[in-house]
């Protein structure tokens, strides 16, 4: 089961994203673990603070927390965890911007998708794999104009490209609007 | 109260005008309004329960910021995200929630 959370910053993505993951284990395991994937670095002030609300808004709900900014497909999992990957955008920046990132192409060509498939697309569909759920958060950032940097503009292709993947094997993908989840792929049940 | 969300030029206003009557008290722009509260340092979340105190019928317009790259001017990047967990909370607090894109408005909530 593969679960995407998209919307735009503030949408409330992520507390969304967080009750579908509690919601499943909840239906669906009686002793499975809930692990939450973090991927934000701490750089400053301004990150340790959507950190620490980020860790505040999962406080006492069940998460296992396991630092991840880069190299997610290290991770092993079992059938009986549900793991929420928090978020995609913070990931793909790290993998391309960070020191030991695995994605060294900045350019829009082959080996630059070829790069993010190894590092994020490919692992997410090891994590579908191995896990009982795993929910995805990642970001809307295609909707404000393209007046960015031509490194930028890569960086959003990619993410773009990493969305695209995941929600043609996603079994359900959900946009956030204030809040509340506008669905645009949906199993039936 | 009933929220009306949407990016900008999207027929926001029009839809509200064709489909609220007079008995409706409308805000326009909202997220003008949280911008200026964010730049006088009030805490729009705080300003925003204080409207709903009112007693008239709102039908409150705002527009849907957040859906580019991380701005890298300080106070874009604050206040597209507080303006972001403003309509969180209008929504929460709405009866009803409309998403208006192309003139189309879609009721969410």
């Amino acid at each position: 089961m593969l679960v995407v959370i998209t919307g735009g910053s503030g949408s409330g993505k992520s507390k969304y994203a967080e009750e579908v993951a509690v919601d499943f284990l909840h239906t669906n395991f009686q002793n499975g673990r809930l692990y939450y994937i973090a991927t934000m670095k701490s750089f400053d002030e301004e990150t340790d603070k959507k950190i620490a609300r980020h860790q505040e808004m999962r406080k006492g709900k069940g998460f296992e927390t396991i630092e991840c900014p880069i190299g997610l497909g290290n991770l092993k999992f079992t059938k009986k965890d549900v793991v929420l990957v928090e978020c995609m955008s913070n990931l793909l920046a790290n993998e391309m911007y960070a020191k030991e990132g695995s994605i060294q192409s900045r350019t829009k060509e082959p080996l630059f998708f070829q790069q993010v498939k190894d590092a994020i697309v490919h692992p997410i569909f090891s994590l579908k794999e191995q896990a009982g759920c795993v929910v995805v958060v990642t970001n809307e950032v295609f909707s404000d104009g393209l007046d960015y940097s031509e490194e930028s503009l890569t960086y959003i292709e990619g993410l773009g490209y990493i969305n695209q993947q995941l929600g043609q094997v996603a079994d359900e993908v959900a946009e956030v609007v204030c809040g509340i989840p506008v669905w645009i792929k949906k199993k039936e049940l | 109260m009933i929220l009306i969300v949407g990016g900008a030029n999207q027929g926001k206003k029009a839809y509200v005008k064709k489909n609220f009557g007079e008995d409706y008290k409308i805000i326009e722009d909202y997220h003008k309004q949280v911008e200026r509260e964010w730049n006088n340092g009030k805490n729009p979340i705080e300003e925003a329960e204080k409207l709903l105190q009112s007693t008239e019928k709102l039908v409150i317009i705002s527009n849907e910021l957040g859906y580019g790259l991380v701005p890298i001017n300080k106070f874009e990047r604050e206040y597209r995200e507080i303006n972001g967990r403003v309509n969180c909370y209008l929504a929460e607090q709405a009866e009803k929630v409309i998403r208006v894109i192309c003139g189309i408005g879609t009721q969410i909530k």
